[in-house]
């Protein structure tokens, strides 16, 4: 009857009630797993220890290693009641090699996962080079090998690397020349992802002056992918297991990811460093330019992205004794922004050194940058109609009266209007008006004089203050009124005070709102005679 | 205490104007500002796509506070690509801080505008 199972089924008993057990019976299946059972000998001199050490301490089965298989063996009495002192035992065997070792493998494929996982969320959001690379080379030192280097080329003159030695806390960093990198032509080849890792660039490895001491025993490169960053990931030492390089290359695409998100990272805080500084307004030229006592503030926009496009400049007194100034706004945000304001700039430096008048130089400006825009649109001019892109400004030139006085000439393009604060306190808002400038092409360009006697002063600004929200309600805009009563209560103050008084008062109404940019440009006949 | 900024929305709706022919309005709540002005400019973009011929659009500003640079960029784009086609665009409802914008950048010519009266 056991003969025809396929399970392996033994049975064994005492000879006599508390006497040696014996083999009673063995189908083929058990035969085959404990071979050296003979039925009717004793079952200790099999030499079976864990199956005669479960027999006599009448445990319920074992599970033990035999000739290099993992036996299962679970115990059935066949006494009924227990009662029966002589019962025979049936033994089921179960071979559980293969099942033992998937779950072994099963549970180093967990801990692989939980590792990778682990490695991942500690990369991630690092978003620094450097501190990108030494983590990454300690978190896999004396896991995936006992030391690990990554090298990394991002772009410039010299690959960094980081080296960790199992055991030891601090990873240990440094650069490697291009100069230096001339002795490993195929480490080059492969660190910039143009040829694939072969047996040579281990070689190469060796003699780089990035180990403490010679790499001994097995060396496993593995490249690290990445977009913007390109590297390789060095494993020496005896691999903890077969999993190793696939473990190993999958932790290369990590930590290329976290290297990626690094440099782009890098690059963007690079590329908004540059916007800043491109946006920031050049310092004016003296606290008198031409006569002229001068302030300004700027606010820029808090959120660096939406930095807008103000812009002001007071330039060095000309030939003609006259000295330029402008205040401008150019639409959009960011880089677009930055861009745009800088043409408007560049264009009209160019076209200072031709014309003066502010408004012939404010239609040449509109002209200019229509051309600029239909050149940089798709097609034939007119066929595709491109975004408008404009700038709305306030320029002019000042020039000296015999009294110390000055009589400015203003130009304006879809601009707010500018102030004028008398020495007696009357705020008067000058009386000129025009379109934007850059987006049509008959655009209407606004004249006016304003002669400025000692003491009075003429303020450029942005809508930026007119339109910055805040007051009780949080949505009212600060608006031409309440700008008017603040310049008022200026009346008898320096240029730069004026300026830094109304952003104050503005700063006041906006209670730590955001805001758009925020430029001012004070312009103020001197009240003493200069020599 | 401080009333929450409005909800930024584009309406469309379809007129007959008696003589002229299918009309598209556009009614805009909220802010037009650098945070808004593309939901307008995707709306203004999906009439101009979808319309078979010269399209007579008229955006609506009475439930708009605000237009800043980016918002009058988008309504003066919408004008010259309309008018190259051969359509008609223009603004009502304009009011506040949008109508003085719209004054001092002279856009007010160019945009057909109709105040809110």
């Amino acid at each position: 009857m056991l003969a025809g199972l396929t399970e392996a089924v033994l049975v064994t008993g005492p000879v006599h009630p508390g006497g040696e057990e014996i083999v009673h019976a063995a189908n083929p299946a058990a035969a085959r797993l404990l071979p050296g059972l003979v039925v009717g000998t004793v079952v200790a001199d099999a030499g079976y220890d864990a199956l005669t050490d479960a027999l006599v301490r009448a445990r319920p089965g074992f599970e033990a290693e035999i000739d290099g298989r993992v036996l299962a063996a679970r115990a059935v009495r066949l006494d009924e009641d227990g009662a029966v002192v002589d019962a025979l035992t049936c033994w089921y065997l179960r071979d559980v090699t293969e099942e033992r070792r998937g779950s072994a493998s099963l549970v180093r494929a967990q801990a692989r996962a939980q590792f990778l996982a682990e490695a991942g969320r500690a990369l991630h959001g690092v978003l620094h080079l450097d501190r990108t690379l030494r983590t990454a080379v300690s978190l896999a030192a004396g896991v995936l090998a006992p030391t690990v280097l990554v090298m990394l080329a991002d772009g410039s003159d010299t690959v960094r690397w980081a080296r960790a030695d199992g055991g030891e806390s601090r990873p240990h960093t440094g650069e490697l020349t291009r100069t230096a990198l001339r002795s490993a032509p195929r480490l080059h080849e492969a660190l910039v992802g143009r040829a694939p890792v072969d047996p040579w660039v281990t070689v190469e490895l060796a003699e780089l002056p990035v180990w403490n001491e010679r790499p001994a025993g097995e060396v496993v490169v593995v490249p690290v992918p990445g977009a913007l960053v390109q590297g390789v990931l060095v494993l020496v030492g005896p691999a903890a297991d077969a999993d190793a390089l696939p473990l190993g290359e999958e932790y290369a695409v990590r930590v290329g990811t976290a290297l990626s998100a690094a440099a782009l990272y890098r690059e963007q805080a690079h590329l908004g460093h540059v916007l800043q500084a491109s946006l920031e307004p050049p310092p004016l030229p003296s606290d008198t330019a031409g006569g002229l006592l001068v302030g300004s503030a700027y606010r820029p926009a808090r959120e660096s992205l939406r930095v807008g496009g103000d812009f002001y400049e007071v330039l060095p007194r000309t030939d003609a004794g006259r000295t330029p100034f402008l205040l401008g706004d150019v639409c959009g945000k960011g880089i677009e922004a930055a861009v745009l304001s800088g043409r408007v700039r560049q264009s009209l430096h160019a076209l200072r050194l031709v014309e003066q008048d502010p408004a012939t130089l404010l239609r040449l400006l509109n002209v200019a940058l229509l051309d600029a825009a239909d050149l940089d649109a798709p097609g034939t001019p007119g066929a595709a109609v491109a975004m408008p892109r404009f700038a709305t400004m306030v320029l002019g030139d000042a020039a000296g009266l015999p009294d110390g006085g000055s009589r400015l000439r203003l130009a304006t393009g879809g601009h707010p209007p500018p102030y004028v604060l008398r020495a007696d306190g009357r705020v008067e808002e000058v009386d000129v008006a025009g379109s934007l400038v850059g987006a049509l092409r008959d655009a209407e360009v606004g004249a006016a004089e304003v002669v400025l006697a000692p003491g009075d002063t003429c303020l450029l600004y942005s809508d930026g203050v007119t339109e910055a929200r805040g007051g009780p309600t949080g949505r009212d805009f600060y608006g031409e009124e309440r700008l008017e009563a603040a310049l008022a209560g200026c009346v008898g103050a320096p240029p730069q005070v004026i300026c830094e008084r109304v952003l104050q008062l503005l700063g006041g109404w906006l209670g730590g709102r955001d805001h758009d940019d925020v430029a001012l440009l004070a312009l103020q006949a001197p009240t003493g005679r200069r020599a | 205490m401080s009333p929450e900024a409005p909800e930024f929305a584009v309406r469309t709706e379809k007129e007959q104007v008696p003589d002229v022919g299918p009309r598209v309005l556009l009614v805009v709540a909220g802010d037009i500002d650098y945070t808004h002005h593309e939901a307008l400019e995707a709306a203004i973009d999906h009439e101009i796509a979808r319309a078979n011929a010269p399209l007579d659009l008229v955006v609506d500003l009475a439930a708009v506070p605000y237009c800043d640079s980016c918002g009058m960029r988008v309504l003066l784009g919408a004008a010259q690509r309309i008018d190259a086609a051969g359509g008609s665009f223009g603004l009502r409802g304009v009011h506040g801080q949008v109508a003085r914008a719209l004054r001092l950048t002279g856009l007010d010519r160019v945009l057909g505008v109709a105040g809110s009266g």
